[in-house]
């Protein structure tokens, strides 16, 4: 005889989902933000000024994260120094400042530390490396509204080669990558990228695949 | 204004005095600059669209705000 009714308030319930695994478009927000602060990220969800439209990034790359330990430590170090006031001040004889100068100077202090360690980020983000399916992309920004943007096709580069030195090249990997084009356009150099090597892989990669579509081999 | 007048407001002329026109005038500078910044970012993300440029425009604006907050705040105090 089939049951008419069960009584499920002594059954086991199920766990809901949220308590052991975290929500996907949570977990891939936090994924795609930490991808995006990353310095060697392959198929970047970005767009470019100058993409066209059948055209694919393959390789986004920056500086190596490590490269930015020096302003960052220099950042932390103006950020604390202003708990080292009193002490500088006795010696000094701040005291004698008025309180309200003093009130000020810190939020002065602060602005210029904030300033600092912005300026220096936005140049790190926003120097970066592109190779997409069709060439390759240096974008640089110098102070502040200057921006150099260079392209060189894949059918223009000659020879690409990296090298790496230093003690933190070698405990990071990292390096720069040569890229050697044709007389007209002047040789790219992508600064301290991480894994040299895979870089270089990949743009000889491209570009045989670009000399097969060029000679009519690909099938 | 005579002569006499201006000279003892001159006299009055203190150190703290000289160092807030000073300031002032170093802070509507940097205000030039904060507006500088929030461009910048502008243009950085314009010509790269990443994820963060949002993010990056809001800091820049809350850098331009904050510096004329202090501005304001150091004509009213000092």
């Amino acid at each position: 005889m089939p049951d008419l009714f069960i009584d499920k308030s002594n059954s086991p319930q199920p766990e809901p989902l949220e308590t052991f695994s975290p929500s996907p478009v949570k977990e891939v927000k936090r994924m795609s933000a930490l991808k995006s602060i990353s310095a060697f990220i392959l198929q970047p969800p970005i767009t470019f000024e100058t993409q066209e439209q059948d055209e694919t990034i393959i390789l986004l790359l920056r500086k190596h994260v490590i490269t930015n330990v020096p302003w960052l430590l220099a950042g932390l170090f103006l950020f604390f120094l202003p708990l080292f006031f009193p002490v500088i001040g006795h010696i000094f004889n701040i005291s004698s400042v008025p309180v309200r100068f003093q009130f000020i100077g810190m939020l002065l202090w602060y602005l210029f530390t904030f300033s600092f360690i912005f300026q220096k980020f936005l140049n790190w983000y926003y120097n970066v490396y592109i190779v997409t399916d069709h060439r390759v992309i240096d974008t640089d920004f110098f102070s502040l509204l200057y921006k150099h943007i260079s392209d060189a096709p894949l059918d223009n580069i000659q020879d690409v080669s990296y090298s790496m030195g230093g003690v933190g090249s070698a405990l990071f990997n990292y390096g720069n990558v040569y890229i050697q084009t044709a007389a007209e356009i002047p040789d790219f150099e992508f600064d301290a990228v991480p894994v040299p090597d895979r870089v270089v892989k990949t743009i000889t990669k491209l570009m045989e695949d670009h000399g097969l579509h060029l000679l009519g081999k690909k099938p | 204004m005579n002569f006499d007048t201006l000279f003892a407001l001159l006299l009055h002329i203190t150190i703290w005095d000289i160092i807030k026109i000073f300031l002032e005038i170093s802070l509507l500078i940097y205000i030039f600059f904060s507006v500088v910044v929030i461009r910048q970012v502008d243009l950085m993300g314009h010509a790269l669209g990443v994820s963060l440029t949002p993010v990056l425009r809001f800091l820049a604006a809350i850098h331009f705000f904050a510096t004329v907050g202090i501005f304001v705040l150091a004509l009213l105090i000092l």
